[in-house]
């Protein structure tokens, strides 16, 4: 492990923009009511304040961090016709990103994906960003206002990331603390140090930070699971139903809802063309309707609930944990007001009988 | 102000509670209070206890109108609250034969205005949930931690609601007038011209083609096509959307490209120019904040100064584009909504 | 990196048969060849139309896959436009395979409706290809919608029928001139039928609707729910249980189905069925 205090935040930025030809870097920006991680080449002016209170504050960014790594839409296959014959190439490899200012919710939800994209077969487009990603996560020193990542048993003190980021209070002027966490972690630390970066090594306990231990007991995957079963009649899905729009908004920003579609792209009367996967959603009729028109999930009311359950009951049958990290986006974003609360707070549990 | 908002929820309470007990109606589609602070969101009660959930205050802003065509309320009778932007896009729904009025109970409320979340939290600057809100007749007074401040309606109701004239519902249109009692101070600033509440649309009209161009091509590129504002929106009312059409699929599902967001946009701000009834759920729904009403506001602004001014849902039809009529065919009647 | 499973290799159409107004079954040589075993599937893609899922109607040991598509769709529409030499995009086989073991020293009867006799087919195949291993009686009963709607003619009305102890049975749902067959669903004919559960395995495909209805019969006939086994087919993309469309309950229909006995699906939060 190793330790490392740079001046401010900006010193970290001046180093990856050294790097920028050979790395994308993403940082965190809001703008235009857009809050995510964009590339740092693309940005006109860094706005150090605003990328220091986006890091270090108390909840994840509004667009989270999969489509750095499952983007919303991807081509994978390029093809053309050549002497009557079909050639198809499929992109080359990428370039190494840098993601900086991420959350441990925002890892924990990688993991989720994890279990379903990197099992056999392995989805290779995931695989290669995960393998090319170096991850700087921040930790959070409490939980957010409209965040269950505690109840979901999240460490937000501890994020799964190759290094993590301390500040005292966030501050762009205030010293930046670095603490690798993996090999990858520690080489860039020591290249960065190499580099002449303005800053020093220091010992672990010299972060002057402290987080609000976590106050809520995580809910226990199987004991969801097992109300879960209860609810499978429940009116509560029909109820949803009609207030529900039927939009994909929770799904897009939900960072461990991961289904795509595959679809072909070619300009009519051109022998040539793309196959793209992009991110579907379970909540539209055309998920599951076939071309001979039937639906096994034809009501609203069986999409939602095939959505609660697939979070708070499949995903634990099949994988283990529940697929919900508490990060809030869903209800943020909801027009409706509908989040992962709605059901929780039916089905019990410490903080949330309603 | 406290009065007026109190008194038309338990007026609403009252109504639904005697609508369900007399058996008169299957449900009650209003408003309640919703997880957050300071937010209303969409509610069904079907029984007389259920009433007493039903809510009114500044945030009940989602239209109402659209659910009436889902399949959950058919076959049921159905009494709804209605705002007065809600009213119009009904009306324009019986119009085109989406609903039955006659299997309706429309509960038309007074309406003072609704206020955005953000616009507010943004004003007060601090957030939400450590706000206590009093309703003055100067303004809405705003305890937090950071003290006590009142803000006028004008700096915090939505930009719709300040030009809005039509906030009840016209009492042709509904079965009751829910008015409440006391100060209705929040009508107060609302005579504000369009041209003043929009004033982002003189800006981009000033701007050149290109400058145009890229503004919206920026604002366009953030959709992710969720479909929420097609969703949410009370005017979009076909059965069968295009852009749901799989067979021949007219929009390409790939998000990153600019040309599919710009058709998709542009062709619903013209399907429902002459319709809008400027409730600005379609901005207020846009998850990326894109301001989709400013292409709606300026198709008002521009009809009105060809074909003069029209108000759709309340001006008698045909509308100055385009009426569909009962009596004829629905090409897609059959085929399911979205 | 390994390579992507969602690319396809090509493959070639060497033969295409008619077998209905709306039904054509393609002959496929892939450029590589594929193992398969009955009960599979594969993704057939024409590069600029789309991709789908469609049930391997060849037994394995060919050198060619066989798929027999109905004109439903898009996709569908494009790939009846094919010409024997043209090139089509494939990738699998998918999914789990029909309980080959479990059906040795089985009488075996198999229950299909229009195109749902596609997969069934391959299985057929098999097992006679294996005569020895499955000694016991066979029996199809197999409907659609007409007598012109029936599929796979050269099977049904001449290779099965003349099969050692193969017994079938064809229905129609409505009546036609030139038809002197059985008129009637398949749930109902086969409820007539009756046949014995008797060390017997029920095998089914169909429409959704047909399946829902065979299966209560079956059970009605005696059978029990671990003597039923049924293949079904939702909208899949991925083929390789990721893309979530198809999922069943926690299970992925792509990856740990399309096969199911009823004993599995009893314990599934089901949709259909």
């Amino acid at each position: 492990m190793m330790m490392v205090k740079l001046p401010g935040y900006e010193m970290l930025i001046h180093y990856l923009q050294q790097g920028l030809g050979e790395k994308q870097v993403f940082v965190p920006v809001s703008e235009e009511g857009k809050e995510g991680h964009v590339p740092l080449g693309s940005l006109n002016k860094v706005d150090l304040a605003q990328m220091t209170a986006l890091t270090f504050q108390e909840k994840p960014l509004r667009n989270s961090i999969k489509s750095l790594f499952f983007p919303d839409t991807e081509t994978y296959l390029t093809y053309r016709k050549e002497e009557g014959r079909m050639v198809m190439e499929t992109p080359g490899e990428m370039m190494s990103q840098i993601l900086v200012g991420a959350k441990a919710c925002d890892l924990e939800s990688l993991n989720l994906i994890d279990r379903v994209f990197l099992a056999d077969p392995v989805d290779t487009l995931y695989a290669e960003k995960r393998a090319k990603t170096l991850i700087l996560a921040a930790p959070c020193r409490q939980q957010g206002t409209y965040c269950r990542c505690e109840s979901f048993g999240v460490d937000r003190i501890n994020p799964a990331a190759d290094v993590t980021m301390y500040q005292e209070t966030a501050d762009a002027a205030e010293p930046l603390y670095l603490k690798s966490l993996t090999p990858a972690g520690e080489t860039f630390l020591e290249e960065m140090m190499k580099c002449g970066t303005e800053g020093e090594a220091v010992a672990v306990t010299e972060i002057p930070w402290q987080a609000v231990p976590p106050g809520e007991k995580p809910l226990s995957p199987q004991e969801v699971k097992d109300q879960m079963d209860t609810l499978f009649e429940h009116p509560l899905w029909e109820e949803l139903a009609m207030r529900c729009l039927g939009c994909a908004t929770c799904t897009y920003y939900c960072p461990t809802c991961h289904c795509y579609d595959i679809r072909d792209f070619s300009r009519q009367g051109q022998e040539a063309g793309e196959r793209y996967r992009t991110w579907d959603s379970c909540m539209f009729t055309s998920f599951t309707n076939m071309a001979g028109g039937h639906n096994p999930r034809p009501h609203r009311k069986d999409r939602i609930q095939n959505r609660f359950f697939h979070k708070l009951n499949y995903f634990v049958k099949k994988q283990g944990p529940l697929a919900c990290v508490g990060c809030g986006r869903c209800g943020d974003a909801c027009p409706v007001g509908i989040s992962m609360d709605t059901v929780l707070n039916r089905i019990g549990g410490d903080r949330h009988d309603a | 102000m406290q009065s007026i908002m109190a008194s038309i929820t338990q007026s609403i309470q009252q109504t639904a509670a005697a609508l369900l007990a007399a058996g008169e109606v299957d449900l009650v589609l209003g408003y309640t209070r919703g997880e957050r602070p300071h937010q209303s969101v969409p509610f069904v009660a079907t029984t007389p206890a259920a009433a007493a959930q039903l809510h009114w205050d500044p945030f009940c802003e989602k239209a109402l109108a659209p659910y009436l065509m889902e399949e959950s309320y058919q076959n049921k009778r159905v009494a709804v609250v209605m705002k007065g932007c809600d009213a119009r896009a009904l009306r324009l729904m019986i119009s085109e034969s989406r609903v039955d009025r006659e299997k309706l109970v429309v509960l038309g409320v007074q309406c003072q205005g609704m206020i955005p979340r953000e616009k507010l939290e943004a004003a007060a600057g601090e957030p939400l949930h450590q706000l206590t809100l009093t309703w003055q007749s100067e303004g809405v007074e705003l305890t937090g931690r950071k003290g006590s401040q009142t803000l006028s309606y004008e700096a915090v109701l939505s930009p719709f609601c300040l030009t809005c004239q039509h906030a009840t519902p016209a009492v042709t249109e509904v079965d009751q007038i829910i008015a409440g009692s006391g100060e209705k101070a929040l009508v107060k600033g609302k005579n504000i011209p369009p041209k003043e509440a929009f004033s982002d649309i003189e800006t981009i009209e000033k701007m050149g083609a290109e400058e145009r161009h890229a503004f919206w091509m920026q604002q366009l590129n953030r959709c992710i096509r969720c479909y929420s504002c097609r969703n949410a929106c009370p005017v979009c009312t076909c059965r069968s959307c295009i852009f749901d059409r799989e067979n021949p699929d007219y929009l390409d599902a790939a998000k990153n490209q600019p040309a599919q967001h710009q058709f998709y946009h542009v062709i619903r701000a013209f399907h429902v120019a002459d319709r809008c009834v400027g409730c600005g759920e379609c901005a207020r729904v846009c998850p990326e904040g894109i301001p989709l009403h400013l292409l709606n506001q300026k198709l008002i602004q521009d009809l009105t100064q060809h074909y003069g001014a029209f108000t759709p849902g309340v001006d008698e039809v045909p509308n100055p584009l385009s009426c569909a009529g009962a009596h004829e065919v629905d090409p897609f009647g059959k085929e399911a909504k979205k | 990196m390994t390579h992507n499973p969602l690319v396809p290799i090509n493959g070639e159409v060497i033969t295409i048969l008619t077998e209905s107004h709306d039904v054509k079954t393609f002959q496929v040589r892939p450029e590589v060849p594929m193992a398969h075993m009955p009960g599979q599937c594969a993704m057939l893609s024409l590069l600029g139309v789309g991709e789908a899922l469609f049930s391997i109607t060849s037994p394995p040991g060919r050198d060619y896959l066989e798929f027999s598509i109905k004109r439903v769709g898009k996709l569908t529409e494009a790939l009846h436009q094919m010409e024997v030499g043209h090139q089509v995009g494939i990738r699998g086989p998918y999914g789990n395979h029909f309980p080959v073991e479990d059906l040795k020293g089985k009488r075996l009867l198999f229950i299909g409706g229009g195109i749902g006799l596609a997969p069934l087919r391959s299985l057929v195949q098999y097992t006679l290809d294996r005569r020895e291993e499955y000694p016991d009686a066979f029996q199809l009963v197999y409907g659609s919608r007409s007598a012109d709607d029936l599929l796979f003619r050269r099977d049904i009305l001449n290779q099965w029928p003349e099969a050692p102890d193969f017994k079938v049975d064809l229905t129609v749902d409505v009546a036609s001139s030139g038809w002197d067959g059985h008129v009637g669903f398949v749930p109902a004919y086969l409820e007539a039928l009756a046949p014995s559960p008797e060390n017997t395995i029920g095998i089914t495909c169909g429409p959704p609707i047909m399946i829902k209805y065979v299966l209560q019969t079956l059970e009605k006939l005696g059978f029990k729910p671990n003597q039923i086994v049924t293949t079904l087919e939702y909208k899949m993309k991925c083929g390789v249980g990721k893309c979530g469309r198809c999922n069943l309950d926690e299970h992925y229909i792509c990856k740990d189905g399309p096969v199911f006995y009823l004993s599995e699906l009893e314990q599934i939060k089901c949709d259909f069925c």
